[in-house]
């Protein structure tokens, strides 16, 4: 049998097929139109059959696209009277601070189709007005009239008691079964109406997308033999079934990324890393990630945009506008910029000759002699180093430095951004950078990966084997996971633990009915417990880790386990013993997969290099050998500077930084002593 | 010519980007560290704070990407006192604590911290955080009084003093502090939160200085204000040299002394060179309506700002721009005059007498008034607990030259604010709320509307309390611009839907006594219109009032669009549109 991992980006289809350890990767175009066709355009050019596949994982932008292209379900909301502009008014903050011309995106739903239904759930759960469910279902056949085809159901404090939310969703079932409705509290069982309304919203927009799509392809794969459950990457870094992203599409959000950020843990636990950042270099952005202790820090909220929330336990990824085709331009005032306007697949940069007038990152890699001057994707794409040259040279011009100087220059700047929002992750959480590995991946990470690290002093940098696959690769190498989140609001003193463990067994019932469903046996079913906690006073919780189960002991701890966590995340933290409300409880149920490990690269002599190029870095041209990745086998050794090409991306080993092939073929980068 | 000839630094260009960038960065990790971190909801939620690195002279070289547009006039104030008062004196792990509007600041809840940054034995510049206390003591919770006549009532006043001697903190201010205020262990967490923000600030300047030296980052600073100096003086030498007018004025200076006071301003446009000079201005306001230099010179430098977003935030972008308001004027009030009502009154006004004048001076750039920041303080008891709860309003900002004003935002002042929502409201102080909603027909009539305001109503459920607000344009309306006409008038009303019990409390009310069940209602205007509601697209007005934006008696009325069935009826706006035309150009003559 094999396994199949499957991420659909807008330009290209990643196929990573794990048949008994070997592991087969391959690129086609991406099928905007028929995204299945590419899929099986691209296993047949490798000869893989579905009829021998028991895993097949896929990774998705299709929910994402829909929010940022408006290509959505026509998408209602009910509320609660009195707060139908919730999601327009949103937390009020504009988005520029001094700009009369800025405006909000707008609403995923106008104020035409927000309707209100007359009731009230009070702060403490109580129902203080009940619905009246015909009027709901009148004011929805209205909404349906006008073409609305998916709804939201968002009510104030439906976090504490989500009765009326499920009453409105019942009837409306009864009276129209064919509707999709999205209820706030399913989505989202947190406080904060703007945010928990949003995601009802998001999930009920994207829902009928998502849910076309993956049906459809669900039965090219059944028609041609796969006999499964379609697995789908959520935010969270966990598979779920087709089923259960469409109950909740807004788990899908963040697929990619996420998978990038698995498969990286993956092979950095390989080499014994557990402490690291990840990043992820793109053509128009770069994603950076932490991992800790072998976990990816997690983030309960995501702006797609501004003003249009998500909240769902996800991967923290924080993307910055650098990437490959990211512009260098210089303001009215004469300052130097880079990004975040970035020339994207079309035109591209300057190099690829599409109409590119502009420098970008790509043209000045070309300028510096890290990359090849004439071909990319292994010989795949020709490229033009003359009109990289040219753009580079002219903004050089205006600069006062020559062609090499601006193109290191554009590189400098792009690393300083990149390293400030990977600052930014470590700072936030307490951690000291020089104390991480850098992995870097996605097709332009390893270019820029030593320049990265050394601007922020971390000394070893993991370049996996295949970086511009990452994302498919973490398809195959994690488990099922599904999260469920209660709000509790109850003071540690004002409840025991036999309470709280009453509460967590509902969420961990909840889990193994889901893992039950999708076939999962007993024995590979695991819970994690944790805790949003906060000293009373403060409007900000913190995730506390609880372990499999929640006893005494734990709730004695209860002020202890925040202050830790607090003094890990701020640097400070209260004296003493302080009361502490525990706001929410989770659980992570997770389904475990059998993860196929890493076939060590094949025994080669040492690698010679194919040719020579030179390179420009320090402020000087170095003739650095040019070396293919396949060359390299187990325990190779080379030494800066050095640039070591593949089909998917390219790495610059710059001087004073020497490389080792690891077991599973990655490339463990470590400064010398000497810059 | 080229950018060569024309450097405003000595670095390389790369440098001087690289720089400018890890200096904002810097900020934004302040503000982290802060935010995250306090016990207040106005700075936890709410993100009324704002960080800044200055220069050895303390001029503002870099802000965060989130923070209030006020702190930015206070802090480079109090900063170059700092400098000034006490010179030589500055010592490695100083820290400086103030809240003083006179010396540079906006009210005493804004109280920042400062700490000098050292190369060697030089100061080599400052780092500095404001955040909003949401109580600092005085006559009522909250220490917002709009009718205080002395600044004594509104809570202790702190001139720049140590609060941490060379990293020794300085026990008798911190107690003097404490024995001053509400909650004071709360605010005692927030200044913690707020030393600990500075020193993350003054560890990352001292981390690019080890990396570039002194020598590179000071001419950074240098360059990164010179750079927005040269941005904007091109943006002023563009407009037409002139004398530009305008005036703008409070409802009244409190509910005893109920006349208006009026703030005027002449702009003298010269070359690249700006001055606002309010020197017609009234008085002082026997009231806290009362604004001082350094929170008039902050409205005056962002509405310009606000007109100019290109330019990056710093001290350039004031260099240009001259401030004339002479000592004793509502502009530039001095001791003992109140001041908590500043925010919420004269600054607004500042910034509508400046848009005014701008108007006449870039017309494509000119947008209709926004609506007045309101800030209402709750101060009860109930379950054998003191509470003081916030609640600011969000309304409509003005209609632009190609197009309407948004609605339902944070005021000019408020810039990066969260607004507290009602969930947590409702789970932290016995309110409840019945509404919070945009208002319909609140948004300035124009060819392009001004956006909608705001209307909301809670009630007391437990216990008592005492209310009181700060708030203004119910006299005076955000106005329109080039015939476009007002916004709805901003209100505070108790008990608005039972006739026996409602009183018009005004947004000037002070410590109005609240019982369970009773009833308030805030309403925030919209911005005004630009141009006249005749000409707008009478498409546009049906899609308005297809969305509830507007009602089609509104729309008649205002628009002279005449809405059957939801869509227009062209005959009858024929006919209306000529006849409402007719009577304005009577009117005129």
């Amino acid at each position: 049998m094999n396994r199949i991992g499957v991420d659909i980006g807008g330009t290209h289809t990643d196929i990573v097929v794990i048949d008994d350890g070997n592991v087969v990767l391959h690129k086609v175009p991406s099928n905007n139109a028929a995204p299945a066709e590419a899929v099986h355009r691209g296993l047949a050019e490798i000869g893989v059959r579905l009829g021998d596949t028991d895993v097949f994982a896929h990774g998705t932008t299709v929910a994402t696209n829909a929010v940022i292209q408006r290509a959505g379900a026509q998408t209602g909301l009910l509320t609660t009277a009195g707060f139908r502009d919730v999601l327009q008014i949103r937390r009020t903050t504009r988005g520029e601070l001094y700009d009369f011309q800025w405006d909000p995106p707008a609403e995923l739903v106008p104020r035409r189709w927000r309707r209100e239904v007359d009731e009230r759930t009070s702060a403490d759960g109580e129902v203080l007005r009940h619905v009246d469910l015909e009027s709901a279902v009148q004011a929805v056949e209205a909404l349906c009239s006008e073409g609305v085809e998916s709804v939201a159901v968002a009510l104030i404090n439906s976090y504490r008691n989500p009765q009326t939310e499920r009453a409105v969703r019942e009837r409306l079932a009864e009276a129209l079964p064919d509707l999709p409705v999205y209820l706030s509290s399913d989505l989202l069982p947190a406080w904060r109406e703007f945010e928990r309304t949003s995601t009802a919203v998001v999930g009920a927009y994207v829902g009928p997308v998502l849910n076309t799509y993956l049906r459809r392809l669900e039965q090219a794969l059944v028609e041609a033999g796969y006999g499964y459950d379609l697995m789908v990457m959520q935010s969270n870094g966990g598979l779920g079934t087709a089923a259960s992203a469409i109950a909740n599409p807004v788990s899908t959000l963040m697929s990619g990324p996420a998978a990038g950020v698995i498969a990286q843990v993956a092979v950095a636990g390989a080499a014994g890393i557990t402490d690291l950042v990840g990043m992820d270099v793109g053509g128009t952005s770069t994603d950076v990630s932490l991992v800790l202790g072998g976990m990816p820090q997690m983030r309960g909220e995501y702006d797609i945009e501004f003003g249009t929330v998500v909240g769902f336990p996800m991967i923290d990824i924080h993307s910055i506008g650098a990437g490959g085709g990211t512009v260098a331009w210089l303001d009215d005032g004469a300052m130097l910029h880079s990004g975040p306007r970035s020339a994207g697949a079309q035109p591209g940069p300057a190099c690829y000759q599409r109409g590119g007038t502009e420098p970008t990152l790509t043209d000045a890699h070309v300028v510096a002699g890290r990359l090849n001057p004439d071909a990319l994707l292994g010989g795949a794409m020709l490229i033009s180093a003359q009109a990289a040259a040219a753009v580079v040279r002219a903004l050089g011009d205006r600069c006062g430095l020559t062609p090499e100087a601006m193109a290191a220059g554009v590189i400098t700047l792009t690393v300083s951004n990149i390293a400030a929002a990977t600052r930014q992750i470590t700072v936030e959480r307490g951690v000291n950078p020089r104390e991480l590995t850098l992995v870097a991946y996605g097709g332009g990470g390893p270019t820029l990966a030593c320049d990265v690290a050394s601007e922020l002093e971390i000394p070893a940098v993991l370049i996996p084997p295949h970086p511009g696959l990452t994302s498919a690769t973490g398809l195959l190498l994690t488990d099922l996971r599904h999260d469920f989140v209660r709000t509790f609001l109850r003071t540690s003193d004002d409840c025991d633990a036999t309470e709280v463990a009453a509460a967590f067994a509902e969420l961990v019932a909840l889990g193994d009915a889901e893992l039950e469903r999708e076939g999962i046996e007993p024995g590979r079913r695991a819970f994690e417990l944790a805790a949003d906690l906060r000293y009373v006073g403060q409007t900000h919780e913190l995730t506390v880790t609880v372990g499999t189960e929640y006893t005494d002991g734990t709730h004695a701890r209860a002020s202890e386990l925040l202050r830790v966590e607090h003094l890990a995340q701020y640097g400070h933290a209260p004296d003493g013993p302080q009361l502490v409300e525990l706001v929410s409880l989770r659980v992570a149920a997770f389904g475990r997969m059998v993860r196929p490990g890493f076939a060590p690269p094949p025994a080669r002599p040492a690698p010679v290099p194919v040719g020579t190029r030179r390179l420009y870095t320090n402020g000087a041209w170095h003739e650095a050998p040019v070396y293919r990745r396949g060359d390299f086998g187990a325990g190779a050794h080379i030494t800066g500077p050095a640039i070591v090409e593949q089909l998917d991306t390219t790495t610059v080993l710059l001087p004073g930084w020497s490389a080792t092939v690891d077991d599973i073929g990655s490339l463990l980068l470590r400064a010398g002593q000497l810059a | 010519m080229s950018a060569t000839d024309d450097r405003i630094t000595t670095l390389d260009p790369v440098t001087f980007a690289v720089l400018g960038g890890s200096l904002r960065a810097l900020v934004n990790e302040m503000n982290l560290t802060m935010f995250r971190s306090a016990h207040s909801p106005v700075i936890t939620e709410g993100r009324d704070i704002g960080g800044a690195v200055f220069d050895a002279n303390g001029r503002l070289v870099a802000q965060g990407d989130w923070d209030l547009a006020v702190f930015v006039g206070m802090l480079e104030f109090s900063v170059r006192h700092i400098r000034e008062r006490y010179g030589d004196e500055l010592e490695p792990g100083d820290v400086f604590i103030m809240n003083d509007p006179f010396v540079g600041g906006t009210h005493f809840n804004d109280v920042g911290v400062v700490r000098p940054v050292f190369d060697g034995e030089d100061v080599a510049g400052f780092v500095g955080i404001v955040g909003h206390w949401p109580d600092v003591g005085g006559q009522e919770p909250g220490s917002f009084v709009a009718n205080a006549r002395e600044h004594f009532q509104e809570g202790l006043r702190i001139p720049p003093v140590r609060l941490i001697t060379a990293g020794r903190p300085e026990v008798a201010v911190y107690e003097l502090i404490r024995a001053n205020m509400r909650l004071a262990e709360d605010r005692m967490a927030d200044l913690r939160a707020q030393v600990g923000a500075i020193a993350v600030g003054a560890q990352r300047l001292d981390g690019l200085a080890e990396k570039y030296g002194w020598a590179t980052v000071t001419e950074g600073m240098r360059a990164t204000i010179a750079h927005s100096e040269r941005l904007i003086r091109a943006e002023i030498a563009c407009m037409p040299d002139g004398v530009y007018e305008g005036e703008d004025s409070i409802d009244m200076q409190s509910l005893d002394h109920p006349e208006p006071r009026t703030v005027r301003v002449r702009m003298v446009k010269d070359g690249e060179h700006l001055t606002f000079d309010f020197s017609a201005s009234d008085g002082e306001a026997r009231s806290a309506s009362n604004s001082t230099l350094s929170a008039t010179s902050s409205a005056v430098f962002v509405t310009v700002k606000s007109l100019f977003p290109a330019v990056p935030m710093n001290h350039g972008c004031f260099a240009p721009i001259e401030v004339v308001a002479p000592r004793g004027t509502i502009v530039n009030a001095q001791p003992p005059a109140a001041i908590s009502s500043m925010a919420a009154t004269v600054y607004e006004k500042v910034i509508g007498s400046c848009l005014q004048a701008l108007a006449g001076a870039v017309p494509e750039r000119a947008v209709g008034c926004p609506y007045n920041l309101i800030n209402l303080t709750i101060g009860g008891h109930a379950d054998d607990e003191d509470y003081v709860a916030y609640l600011y309003s969000e309304g409509g900002f003005g209609g632009r030259a190609t197009k309407d004003g948004p609605a339902g935002l944070v005021s000019l002042f408020g810039g990066g604010a969260k607004i507290t929502p009602v969930e947590v409201m409702e789970r932290r102080y016995p309110l409840r709320f019945d509404e919070w909603s945009l208002w319909p027909d609140s948004g300035g009539p124009g060819r392009f509307r001004g956006g909608i305001g705001s209307r909301k109503t809670f009630r007391l459920t437990d216990g008592t309390a005492r209310l009181s607000c700060l708030g203004d344009r119910e006299r005076f309306p955000p106005f329109g611009v080039f015939g476009g006409e007002s916004g709805a008038a901003h209100g505070l009303i108790l008990n608005d839907d039972d006739p026996q019990a409602r009183r018009d409390l005004t947004l000037k009310a002070v410590g109005v006594e609240l019982s369970p069940g009773d009833a308030i209602t805030i309403l925030a205007g919209g911005g005004g219109g630009y141009g006249s509601p005749l000409e707008r697209d009478a498409q546009a007005v049906a899609a308005d009032v297809r969305q509830g934006y507007i009602t089609p008696e509104h729309a008649a009325d205002r628009y002279g669009v005449v809405i059957s069935d939801e869509q227009v009826d062209e005959a009858a706006t024929l006919r209306l549109r000529g006849q409402m035309a007719d009577q304005a150009r009577e009117a005129r003559s």
